[in-house]
């Protein structure tokens, strides 16, 4: 412990040293107890997109508008949650990102403040809530994917072929190689079990999802976590949005991808949260938000393909018309049902 | 002769002629018990009893509890191992390289536990550079096994350091005379060294299963489907804002947190933090026999090769293009985390507050409770010591409900956040604060009090001088510590306060392995940074770490 007394080998050189030491502590300490000056207009963003996306977004935002803006990224269940939790006393602007059926339900429990936009009229009505209270900016759809390298190494001496459709992923040799997030944080997740629910009705839906559990590693808390984790070899298949496993892809990781027919989609939103610091500043964002440089922005960084017609499908992407997407996908219906069905899902999964 | 009662009276009597010190009393315990006893009642006392049945009832709740009780007992065990056999070579066997294995020993405690858990995954996961590349295994570190290695290596040097405290103040008198009446060497260490250290190393594994059972980030990363009481809890609030449930979660972990805390406190002595230096008795201790001493070498060779490896893939991951598809350098990963975000700059902003905090209350509280006498002082020093025995988990939802309401609201602040923080680490700060003052000689204050200066003038012109390296001590380990810390804040995060810690735990939960481990490099480099800093100001007289 503390010895005390002077150093008497201690140079003069180590003595400014020291004072230069304590002196850069002091100020560093200084600045950052100094209170903050005024604060320009700010806005409270919670995302579900990737950091980067979220960063590189609100940069341009702030640039474009002088509105600054700060994030916090959690996955969209968990925002769904902290929304619904923070009702009394709301801290966030805007919800961005996200399957729309979670927008849907802080909707229906009128957490939303509705906004009309300028930048509708470029928005189909399948697209957005007919009393504007979220509006969708993405459109994107579940897929499969396969390790490349690993594939070729390990099931195609077996004989197997690349999964095509749903089923194929009950195949024994995938035993403990799949993983797929957890619906209670994941909106990716929710998507996909509403997905094979209303594919199959409830009863072969569940059946399906209990068969496939047997293949299923873990759950992991994010959605797109799947494609990162079967895109390093980590796993072999994983099961996410498509523009989720794109970006690794673009990144030059060898992945497989494949959207099954009748595959489970989204519409992805953005909303403002009733009663938050900076409404003003919020309805500023979704007109950004709605807007053609905003979509393409997004698009290009993101993969994920607008719901302007007027924004290019970015390259590398897969347009939308070249899926064949599950007709009887009902956002809607998911949003009514969330919590039944998370209640059924933890009954059966939890492990 | 005073009767206790007639004490009492005279304590306030003195206290009522020093209003300042007054003042300053009923400051310090107004905070304690806003900071660290509320949020404590608050767990205690939001659920009700039907949560407590929900508990009892739902299988998961039970195998949470289970899975942290087997953990705690697991990993406690093999980080005592490792830690004893750390110890053991280094304090007694003499082995060649010590200073290279005491700074190994180093790294994983001023580093956050989470950097093991993503370097586990780096190594030895399924894709690992270890198992796969170059065992060409496929391992899966997603359970129990995995999380039970991370925390093994995450825990071992808190172990190291007590077991090498107490190995050093045993005497080598008993063994030197067991070995000239004829007894073999391991017939001494056996009969001899091990009772006698026994205490000690009962104090070093209870302090190290608190870490561990409190341990939040390593079960997130490495967990899998594998939970233990602070991710439930952790799920409870974030999948679902229960907060009754998490706080009844929380308070069924703090049932053996705080157990082995009063155990280690009240049974085996305090010592895990202050160091216990021997009476050099002038005799050196009995050697290991050569081979011995060489197979120690090669044992903590191993152990030292494995940490370092833990921090070489992280740099390792920090610099690459890709990991595991285009291993080019590149500084790319660093743009993204220290200049498009504030998290480090947050962490290191929250840090310092959180260590000037906790300099300064530590310093004062332990003045208080050393150096005068009022009523309740016990309670003031067990109030102290108490944020020792909460997890972080618990501190974090405390917070949470204590203060998210008028009056007091502070949810969503960065004052709330540097609470945290500051009550998180307050023990040690307040610790090395004792032990400097057992150093000081109450005489010097005497002559002061003599000469007519009050209480706070003394305290300020003799003692606060006197105090300025331990103050400089808690003030570092307190920063330190507190960028690393994740359990208590990851509740209290808002956008623009999101600090390093839990953005590196989302980073990598999402997958982002290079900006993950760049931003770890960084808040790792933080903390080496600042105990250089430590290292000039006060060279060699605050060990904060007695390696």
């Amino acid at each position: 412990m503390a010895r005390h007394g002077p150093q008497p080998g201690l140079t003069r050189r180590l003595m400014r040293v020291r004072i230069a030491v304590i002196a850069t502590a002091l100020v560093v300490l200084a600045v950052s107890v100094a209170p903050l000056g005024a604060q320009p207009a700010r806005i409270m963003v919670y995302s579900s997109l990737h950091e980067t996306e979220i960063a590189a977004m609100l940069d341009s935002f702030t640039r474009t508008t002088g509105v600054r803006a700060e994030f916090i990224r959690a996955s969209s269940g968990e925002l769904v949650a902290r929304i619904r939790a923070e009702r009394a006393s709301p801290k966030g602007d805007i919800h961005l990102g996200g399957p729309a059926d979670g927008h849907e339900v802080l909707a229906a429990e009128g957490l939303l403040e509705p906004h009309r936009s300028p930048e509708h009229k470029f928005i189909g009505p399948r697209f957005r809530d007919p009393k504007d209270r979220w509006h969708g900016f993405y459109i994107g759809a579940l897929a499969i994917a396969v390790n490349k390298t690993r594939f070729e190494r390990e099931m195609r001496p077996k004989g197997l072929d690349y999964p095509k459709k749903w089923e194929d992923l009950l195949h024994p040799a995938y035993k403990g190689e799949i993983v797929v997030a957890n619906p209670f944080t994941s909106g990716t997740a929710m998507t996909f079990i509403a997905a094979h629910v209303l594919r199959l009705g409830a009863d072969r839906g569940w059946k399906y999802l209990e068969d496939l559990d047997k293949n299923v590693n873990h759950y992991t808390r994010s959605g797109a976590a799947p494609a990162r984790m079967s895109a390093v070899g980590e796993f072999l298949i994983g099961i996410t949005f498509g523009h989720d496993i794109l970006k690794p892809i673009s990144e030059g990781h060898p992945l497989y991808i494949v959207y099954p027919p009748d595959t489970g989609w989204e519409v992805g939103g953005v909303s403002i949260i009733k009663g938050g610091p900076n409404t003003a500043g919020a309805r500023k964002f979704i007109d950004w938000q709605l807007g053609k440089d905003a979509g393409k922005l997004h698009s290009d960084i993101s993969l994920r393909i607008s719901v302007r017609s007027d924004v290019p499908v970015p390259k590398g992407a897969i347009p939308i018309t070249e899926i064949r997407l599950l007709k009887g996908y009902d956002l809607w219906w998911v949003a009514q049902h969330r919590d039944a069905l998370l209640r059924i899902w933890d009954s059966k999964f939890r492990r | 002769m005073l009767t206790a009662a007639g004490l009492r009276v005279r304590e306030v009597r003195w206290l009522l002629r020093e209003p300042a010190l007054l003042a300053v009393l009923v400051a310090v315990a107004a905070l304690l018990v806003l900071f660290v006893l509320l949020p404590v009642i608050r767990v205690l006392s939001v659920p009700s009893a039907e949560h407590w049945l929900a508990y009892f009832q739902r299988e998961a709740f039970v195998r949470a509890t289970r899975n942290s009780l087997l953990m705690a007992v697991l990993s406690t065990s093999s980080a005592m191992a490792v830690g004893f056999l750390y110890a053991y070579a280094i304090v007694r066997a003499d082995i060649p390289a010590k200073g290279l294995f005491r700074t190994v020993a180093l790294l994983p405690l001023v580093s956050p536990p989470f950097v093991t858990g993503l370097a586990t995954i780096l190594l030895f996961g399924r894709r690992g550079l270890i198992t796969h590349g170059l065992l060409g295994l496929t391992y899966n570190p997603y359970g129990w096994h995995g999380l039970w290695f991370a925390q093994t290596l995450s825990f071992f040097p808190i172990a190291y350091l007590g077991v090498a405290g107490v190995l050093r103040a045993i005497s080598p008198s008993l063994e030197l005379a067991a070995h000239n009446l004829g007894a073999r060497r391991f017939a001494v260490f056996r009969t001899i060294a091990v009772p006698l250290a026994t205490p000690g190393l009962a104090s070093a594994a209870l302090l190290v299963s608190i870490f561990i059972l409190a341990d939040f980030g390593n079960p997130m990363l490495l967990g899998g489907d594998f939970y233990v009481l602070a991710t439930e809890a952790y799920l409870q609030v974030i999948g679902r804002y229960n907060m009754e449930m998490a706080a009844v979660l929380c308070t069924v972990l703090l049932v053996p947190a705080l157990g082995f805390f009063l155990a280690q406190r009240y049974w085996v002595g305090a010592r895990a933090y202050t160091t216990v230096t021997g009476r050099p008795t002038g005799l050196t201790p009995l050697r290991v026999s050569g081979p011995v001493r060489w197979i120690l070498f090669a044992a903590c060779l191993l152990v030292a090769m494995i940490v370092l490896s833990v921090y070489l893939v992280i740099a390792a991951g920090a610099f690459v293009q890709v990991w595991g598809v285009d291993w080019t350098f590149t500084l790319k990963n660093f743009q993204y985390t220290l200049f498009r975000q504030r998290d480090l700059y947050n962490s290191v902003r929250f840090g310092a507050m959180a260590g000037a905090i906790t300099a300064v209350a530590a310093t004062v509280t332990a003045y208080l409770t050393q150096r005068k006498s009022f009523p309740g002082r016990g309670a003031l020093d067990f109030l102290t010591l108490l944020p020792v025995a909460l997890p972080g988990t618990l501190v974090g939802i405390g917070f949470v409900l204590a203060f998210n309401q008028p009056p007091i609201e502070l949810v969503g602040t960065a004052t709330i956040i540097v609470a945290a923080m500051a009550v998180r680490t307050l023990p040690v700060g307040y610790r090395l604060s004792v032990a400097s003052l057992h150093q000081i000689d109450t005489s010097i204050e005497w002559a002061s009090r003599n000469l007519g200066a009050s209480s706070l003038k003394t305290f300020a012109r003799i003692m606060l001088p006197l105090l300025r390296y331990a103050f400089a001590g808690s003030f570092i380990y307190s920063f330190v510590k507190s960028i690393n810390t994740l359990s208590a804040v990851v509740f209290l995060m808002t956008p623009g306060k999101v600090v390093a810690s839990a953005s590196i735990l989302g980073l990598a939960d999402h997958g982002y392995w290079s900006q993950a481990t760049a931003l770890a490099f960084s808040l790792i480099a933080v903390a080496l940074l600042a105990l250089g800093a430590l290292r000039l100001v006060a060279g060699r007289r605050v060990q904060l770490f007695d390696l």
